[in-house]
């Protein structure tokens, strides 16, 4: 038995370095063409992420900021969404710290990071369903090459629990190439543009839906993701922060193309339910349901965002959970009509 | 809990030192501890379920006793209706309930009687299929008079429960098990290097490639009337290998893990897409159920002893039943039936279907043009009856054969990630094709083995996906 336990132990120790020692010649000395298709198979891009660099600059951004109003957080739908400017100009201190494909278990990790230094009174979580039904390794990477220079990443490794991740991480550690990210600009793109407090924004175009629809895919619920959910809840409360959750508007496309997301919408609303917190939905809202709202069947293009945002100020007033606006600020509370003046 | 997660991980090292420390010790204690671990392990999952598996050992050990000290035939046949009352009942119910119930309504819709559904929410337990099997053969046997009922409820328990192959086989005798409970084991250092290869190809197979897999079968199959006719029979050529690799991932997974304990479980596969037959296939694929339903079924049916029809009859019967265990689903039912149906012409050959060979191409690297043709023709068999394994409804598989065959393909599609992992996979298994498992190496030099060892392993870490999927063969 004992030979067994050493020779179990020897076995590691080559294991070990070989396994690191692989990483480091795959992301360093394979050609890219191969590195793409290895990375391709080990569900690793090596070589490190291709920086859309918007969470490395919402992270920033995040860095100078003391105290706020309102923290936004979730995935794509929360940094294409909420426009930090405009809540802005009615006299609101907001930030906005969604992140591509962001999971509860990483929206979990980016308040247990800032929570402590930062004064929030409230927060938003966007609660995209699906985000409650894949793992968290492509949010776990962006987080990895994003997240400030200090001891931040390794929460991220060790609550993903996923050998990807710690794959993802050391390729990104052993890149002798690695990205500089201060060279990043604030303008990453025409069409796809950081414009500051952590909102990015897409410029207008209508969007025409693919006919016949897109791919469908399958969601059923990830218990992890469930579980962090409820730990975000339990942490906010500790902090006496005021949580909001809300379902961002999407497209009927979207919506056709899913199977499950009743029940894993159902489920996170029993969860806000069980809580007694305040739920804002905008997934059946007949106005913002358009496709001139929208620059592909996730997000909302830039007349959109003000439409939306207009409705779910009305929301944040009506339940009480900001004070009215008075008149002279760029936001009319009357009309059917979305519109948000002297913004734009 | 499953073999690919972090707590299995912790779990195997310590119940292995601890069933070590014991074994020296006291039989019944060790036992004991074996109960205690594998019911740790089931109920990791949802510990209100062990109730089933403790009602399920309480009434066979029962039983076994009661048809040992009963002589009448009445008497032992009262005992053995209620070893099968129970278990066909705890997975009659907890497995088909709402399928019957459904079939029912539907069949009385079509002849005009308009029934709703009695439905229950009812969830299935894990492994149920497997420990209903393996405790139901016990009382079987016992009843045959093949076996001796144990007295040792300890040892019995342990036999029902333990957990390396508890929810997802092989699915174990009673006669070849159970005395391995009534010995102390004895460690070997060799035989737990052979578990431990064993286990190391297990999860090779099911985290770098059936895995991988499951991502292009899935959204194939969940899209396939976006696909044309190719990308299609991709989808079914991966899932075959897809469920290979799970499935017998998940066997060597288990059998590794019992050698460590020094208790030997039986073969569950041997290369079953070499095969040059579709009997052969079915010698080969899953061989514990397909021997089950080949003791426990078709010989009590009549076996081969019966004239032809009634031959053919019972190969049906056995094939669509053992097709029904698989799920309750139609889908299910037509797989199994229609394996019965490619079964019936080796009936009518002279040698049924037996070969002459014991694997294809013996003693040579390469396959003859005849054994080819035939490899092949087995193959695209067993991908047709995947299809409806696969499939979430008849009409869907239907629907997804008929686009194979009528929508052409406008581009050659881009699978060289899937493609890579088959070929590598069967390569592999080609050459190892007469060894009880594809990392069988024994003979090869230590630095060489090293070698190999350190690679499959690090393939593991940097290609696996940890994502928590769990076995496809879990649901059955």
């Amino acid at each position: 038995m004992y030979r067994l336990i050493k020779r179990g132990i020897l076995f590691l120790m080559i294991v070990i370095p070989a396994y690191v020692g692989t990483i480091f010649i795959v992301t360093n000395f394979i050609p890219a063409g191969v590195r793409v298709l290895i990375g391709r198979v080990a569900n690793v891009n090596f070589g490190g992420m291709k920086p859309g660099g918007t969470t490395y600059l919402s992270n920033k951004g995040m860095a100078e900021i003391d105290s706020l109003d309102i923290l936004f957080l979730g995935s794509s739908h929360a940094y294409r969404t909420f426009d930090t400017r405009i809540y802005s100009e009615l006299g609101l201190k907001t930030y906005n710290l969604g992140s591509p494909s962001q999971t509860p278990v990483n929206s979990y990790l980016l308040l247990k990071h800032y929570l402590p230094q930062k004064h929030i009174k409230k927060v938003v979580f966007e609660a995209y369903w699906r985000m409650f039904s894949i793992s968290s390794t492509e949010s776990a990477f962006d987080l990895i090459v994003n997240m400030p220079p200090d001891f931040s990443r390794l929460p991220v490794i060790a609550h993903n629990k996923n050998l990807n991740v710690l794959s993802y991480y050391l390729s990104w550690l052993l890149n002798v190439n690695r990205i500089d990210y201060n060279s990043i600009k604030p303008i990453v793109s025409p069409m796809n543009q950081f414009v500051g407090g952590g909102f990015v924004e897409k410029l207008r175009s209508d969007y025409q839906p693919d006919f016949p629809p897109g791919m469908s895919l399958k969601m059923e619920a990830q218990e992890v993701q469930f579980k962090y959910f409820e730990k975000i809840i339990k942490l906010l409360s500790e902090n006496d922060i005021e949580l909001i959750v809300t379902f961002q508007p999407v497209s009927q496309q979207l919506l056709d193309m899913s199977i499950g997301d009743e029940k894993l919408i159902q489920r996170i609303e029993e969860n806000v339910a069980e809580h007694n917190l305040p739920l804002i939905e905008f997934m059946d809202v007949d106005s913002l349901r358009s496709t001139e709202f929208y620059v592909d069947e996730n997000h909302l293009n830039n007349r959109g965002v003000r439409a939306f945002n207009q409705l779910f100020i009305q929301q944040l007033i009506e339940s009480g959970a900001i004070p009215p606006i008075s008149s002279g600020t760029g936001y009319s509370q009357s009309g059917n009509t979305p519109e948000i003046s002297g913004i734009f | 809990m499953i073999f690919n997660s972090i707590e299995f991980i912790i779990f195997l090292p310590i119940s292995w030192l601890i069933f070590w420390y014991l074994n020296g010790k006291s039989l019944r204690i060790r036992n004991l501890f074996l109960i205690a671990a594998s019911y740790l392990f089931y109920g990791w999952w949802d510990w209100r379920f062990l109730s089933l598996i403790i009602v399920s050992s309480v009434v066979d050990y029962m039983v076994g006793i009661g048809l040992e000290r009963y002589e009448s035939k009445r008497s032992r046949k009262i005992l053995l209706i209620i070893s099968l009352l129970v278990n066909l009942g705890i997975l009659g119910f907890f497995k088909y309930f709402n399928f019957f119930a459904d079939s029912f309504a539907v069949m009385m819709q079509k002849v005009g009687w308009q029934v709703d559904p009695f439905t229950l929410r009812i969830i299935l337990p894990v492994g149920i299929s497997f420990y209903t099997f393996q405790t139901l053969s016990y009382s079987i046997d016992i009843y045959r008079k093949k076996l001796n009922a144990t007295h040792d409820i300890f040892a019995f328990f342990a036999f029902v429960s333990f957990f390396p192959q508890l929810v997802a086989g092989p699915i174990e005798r009673a006669k070849s098990l159970l005395p391995q409970f009534f010995e102390r084991r004895n460690f070997d250092l060799e035989r737990s290097k052979d578990g431990l290869r064993q286990i190391l190809w297990g999860f090779f197979k099911k985290v770098v490639i059936a895995d991988q897999l499951a991502f292009y079968v899935n959204d194939i199959f969940l899209n396939y009337q976006a696909y044309d006719g190719l990308v299609l029979f991709f989808g079914v050529l991966f899932f075959a290998f897809q469920i290979y690799c799970d499935f017998s991932g998940y066997s060597d997974i288990a059998i590794g893990t019992a050698k460590l304990f020094d208790f030997d479980l039986m073969q569950n596969f041997n290369y079953p897409y070499f095969s040059r037959n579709i009997g052969e296939f079915w010698h080969r694929w899953h061989i514990s159920l397909s021997s089950w339903f080949r003791d426990y079924v078709y010989i009590p049916l009549g076996g081969s002893y019966v004239p032809k029809g009634r031959q053919i009859f019972n190969i049906l019967v056995t094939f669509t039943v053992s097709g029904l265990w698989h799920g309750a689903n139609w889908t299910f039912v037509i797989w199994g039936f229609l394996n019965g149906l490619y079964y019936i012409p080796l009936m009518f050959t002279k040698k049924r279907g037996k070969l002459d060979t014991e694997t294809a191409a013996e003693n040579r690297l390469l396959p003859s043009l005849d054994e080819s043709w035939k490899l092949l023709l087995t193959f695209l068999f067993t991908l047709l009856a995947w299809v409806f394994f696969r499939a979430d409804s008849v009409g869907q598989a239907w629907e997804y054969l008929g686009r194979i065959f009528t929508v052409p393909a406008s581009s050659f599609p881009g699978y060289k990630t899937p493609l890579l992992l088959i070929a590598v996979l069967v390569s592999i298994e080609w050459v190892q094709r007469t060894k009880r498992f594809a990392l069988d190496i024994v003979n090869v030099a230590i630095a060489y083995r090293w070698i190999v060892y350190t690679a499959i392993l690090v393939a593991i870490l940097l290609f696996g996906k940890f994502e928590k999927q769990a076995f496809i063969y879990f649901q059955f």
